[in-house]
């Protein structure tokens, strides 16, 4: 087939171009998120890295479909708004980051949602990231504008690209456009604290959107119709609340679910929101002993496929060449 | 490393023989002319040629058998329980065939985390029997799944009925064990949410054997739904039905499963399945609705509300377990009672937007007609994952190769449509050469980067998925479907 884009993506892809060294600029609420220590903008390296920004705006919204098009530089708070008219939304999460500025979460963009790859807080019912992109069209290192996936929501027509793509950093290329998966927004959402374990909170509520846990209380939240959450609630013992804690924005941790009570263990209690049943640790203050994972924890056959792959899509190095993982 | 359509000069050389049977055991390296045969074949109609099929019990048989093929240069193929429908599994150029039937164990199960550890030859609906005690299942249930195996669903990404509200398998699998190409045994993903670096697990999803072979797969496990609504809505008018479909969608209900039959099926299925169905209809929905009770009680009101606003001319809600199970008989056992009408029948999958329902379906059956062919549709209409089944007598000269033409034009059709290749069958060798249909030579080009990445010899089954400049010569094109293909 030959594809026919639309303006904005073909004058992103000239403006990406073929041959100097570019990286996209979202809302620069996770700018430094897998950014090599140093990599400031006046620092020598950084200074031939040209800044363009992803197209902006809302394609269509099509909720008979559950999907939306969506241009990647689009703000997730205004896609999320426009979602809500038809009473839907899609799982991309706000940072939790601390702000430069107290609004600046109305900034973070749907590119930069995708290219970080990290989930929701409330990951646990609404699922991780990667699942909501249907299709993706970005510009490669090639210069070349690339589709994978398709506008449908059940599709293994070739391999699967997006998943690679979700959290990939823009190393794979810049993002242009994107169909992703919505969801209906649930009846009624209620949060709710709790002195019983998480253990003991999974194992007695019916798939609850979030627990969260900071080794003196737990939050929970659930959705759904209203009658069930007040069951549900009352099977638990669970106090409502008006409010979630907030989530430390400083430090992140990835493990697997199980490991996540005796990890926190070295942690101060209530220095930290863990995401029970997911494995997502957030703190206030770093545990310098368990650094977060690099590309050296990789097995040297999975790093091999991994820098074959960059190469591929990028053999000049010049997609968001400051970041890493 | 000789690709597909290269030629060797004799289908299993002794010294390659040799190297099998030590690293798999004399008796799990099979290579009489049926055992090749039978390795040769999925539920499609395509038929290969293995050079062999070994039989590994564990992840270093496995790379054993892999670093043989490759110090021989011979190709290999993975093969699951066989019961694809699009040629993923059937051998092309005379690979040697890794079947992981002997890989069955259920390592771990931990129902806190909700995950389980498993070996490839796991059949689907044996993980979620295991663990149906302690209150869950694994959400993917494609029709086969009594006989087909979960690295095989691994290499499909498949889908089932029920994953409408849970996802396909992608969604389901954490992380995976592979022997890769080059016999190397690698982790992608993992138990925590957010592995650094590439999604590599999710690039091997649905690669169809072609980025190595799983050896061990963590899922996720679902928890049972404690109500469950279903019902059976009748339509005078196919239209109606779909039209239907698209009212729920949009009215924000995702049910777990949302599945229409179309008047044919219900005629073909009902005196095999004995489930009431309405023999005059034009069409039914089967929609389950899963979940807390007020939610399934208030969903439940609300899918028999848009149901008869959109025409439907009866609602049944099930009333009792059994009731339930014949009408899900009927939906699952579709393609055993269609033997009652023909001998053979040709499946096709292809997926279209809901709101193209309507017009791809009404052009089926346009297509149908033109060949003078008799239609069945029996699909995921809640995913708009179409399933037209054209029903034939192979033994008729000529009757296969317009199924053919007719099948061409219904993939044709749904592209034009909007919708894709396959919702939940793959690509293999049967859709191989539409892939240009539906993507540029760049996005090709860019789906070659990542099996490259992976196997750049090509050493993994070989020829399938992406379109080749050169033809597998050893495939052939049966005249009908093995008997005991599932959809």
């Amino acid at each position: 087939v030959e594809r026919t884009f639309a303006q904005p993506l073909l004058d992103f892809r000239d403006e990406v171009g073929a041959t100097d060294r570019v990286c996209a600029v979202g809302g620069r609420t996770q700018w430094d998120i897998g950014r090599a220590a140093g990599a400031a903008a006046d620092d020598d390296q950084a200074q031939d890295v040209r800044e363009v920004r992803p197209p902006v705006g809302i394609v269509s919204i099509d909720p008979a479909e559950m999907l939306t098009r969506v241009r990647a530089g689009t703000s997730i708070v205004e896609l999320n708004d426009a979602l809500a008219a038809v009473g839907q939304f899609v799982a991309l999460p706000l940072p939790t980051r601390p702000f430069a500025e107290p609004d600046s979460s109305a900034a973070a963009t749907v590119g930069g949602a995708l290219a970080i790859g990290y989930s929701s807080s409330l990951r646990l019912g609404h699922g991780p990231i990667r699942d909501t992109v249907l299709e993706a069209t970005w510009v490669t290192g090639h210069g070349e504008l690339v589709v994978a996936g398709g506008p449908v929501v059940k599709n293994v027509t070739g391999y699967d690209l997006c998943r690679v793509l979700v959290g990939s950093r823009g190393r794979l290329g810049l993002m242009s456009e994107v169909v992703l998966r919505t969801r209906p927004r649930p009846l009624a959402r209620q949060w709710f604290s709790s002195h019983w374990t998480p253990t003991r909170l999974a194992t007695t509520l019916w798939r609850p959107t979030a627990i969260w846990w900071d080794a003196v209380l737990c939050w929970v939240c659930l959705e759904g119709h209203h009658d069930d959450i007040a069951e549900q609630a009352a099977l638990a013992s669970l106090s409502a609340c008006d409010e979630p804690p907030v989530v430390p924005g400083a430090y992140r941790w990835s493990l697997a679910a199980h490991q996540v009570e005796a990890w926190c263990g070295a942690l101060e209690p209530g220095s930290f929101i863990a995401e029970m049943g997911v494995g997502i640790v957030h703190s206030s203050t770093n545990r310098a002993d368990h650094p977060n994972a690099s590309m050296m924890a990789l097995s040297e056959p999975v790093r091999r496929v991994h820098d074959s792959l960059l190469r591929a899509f990028d053999p000049g190095g010049r997609m968001n060449p400051l970041v890493g993982w | 490393m000789k690709g597909a359509s290269d030629s060797h000069d004799e289908p299993l050389p002794d010294a390659l023989r040799r190297d099998l049977e030590a690293a798999v055991g004399v008796a799990f390296v099979k290579h009489s002319a049926l055992d090749r045969v039978l390795a040769g074949r999925d539920a499609s109609t395509i038929h290969g040629q293995g050079a062999c099929v070994v039989l590994p019990k564990s992840t270093a048989e496995v790379q054993a058998v892999v670093r043989a093929c490759r110090r021989h240069g011979r190709a290999f193929a993975p093969r699951g329980s066989g019961t694809g429908l699009s040629a993923g599994a059937v051998p092309c150029g005379l690979p040697v065939v890794i079947s992981t039937t002997r890989m069955t164990a259920i390592r771990l199960v931990d129902v806190v985390q909700r995950t389980a550890w498993v070996e490839p030859g796991v059949l689907n609906l044996d993980l979620s029997n295991f663990v149906a005690a302690q209150g869950f299942r694994f959400a993917p249930d494609p029709s086969s799944q009594q006989s087909c195996s979960i690295g095989g669903n691994v290499a499909n990404n498949s889908g089932g009925p029920h994953c409408l509200s849970e996802g396909v398998t992608q969604s389901h699998v954490l992380a995976i064990e592979v022997v890769m190409a080059d016999g190397e045994v690698v982790m992608l993903g993992g138990l925590d949410p957010e592995p650094v670096g590439l999604d590599l697990r999710g690039g091997f999803i649905g690669s169809e054997g072609t980025c190595g072979i799983a050896t061990a797969i963590a899922v996720r496990l679902v928890p049972l739904a404690p109500a469950v609504s279903t019902m059976l809505v009748v339509f005078d008018a196919l239209r109606a039905g779909a039209e239907c479909v698209s009212a729920i969608i949009a009215a924000g209900l995702v049910p777990g499963a949302l599945e229409m039959m179309d008047h044919n099926t219900v005629v073909a299925v009902e005196p095999f399945a004995h489930a009431g169905l309405p023999l005059d209809c034009a069409a039914v929905l089967l929609v389950e609705l899963e979940g807390l009770r007020h939610q399934v009680a208030f969903d439940t009101t609300r899918v028999s509300d848009i149901a008869l606003a959109h025409g439907a001319r009866e609602v049944r809600l099930s009333s009792s377990d059994d009731e339930r199970a014949r009408w899900w008989k009927a939906r699952k056992s579709a393609f055993g009672a269609i033997a009652r009408m023909a001998p053979d029948y040709y499946l096709h999958d292809t997926v279209v937007p809901r709101a193209a329902l309507v017009g791809v379906l009404e052009e089926v059956v346009a297509i149908a007609n033109r060949y003078g062919l008799q239609v069945l549709n029996v699909f995921h209409a809640g995913d708009g994952n179409l399933h037209p089944l054209l029903v034939y007598d192979g033994r008729v000269e000529g009757e296969l190769d317009r199924v053919h033409q007719a099948g061409a034009e219904i993939v044709r059709a749904s592209v034009a449509a909007g919708g894709m290749l396959s919702g939940e069958h793959g690509i293999g060798l049967e859709k191989r050469d539409f892939m240009p249909l539906v993507f540029s030579a760049h996005d090709l080009a860019a789906q070659g980067w990542l099996r490259n990445a992976f196997d750049p010899d090509g050493a993994a089954n070989p020829d399938k998925v992406l379109p080749t400049p050169h033809s597998c010569g050893d495939v052939v094109h049966l005249t009908r479907v093995p008997d005991g293909a599932w959809v």
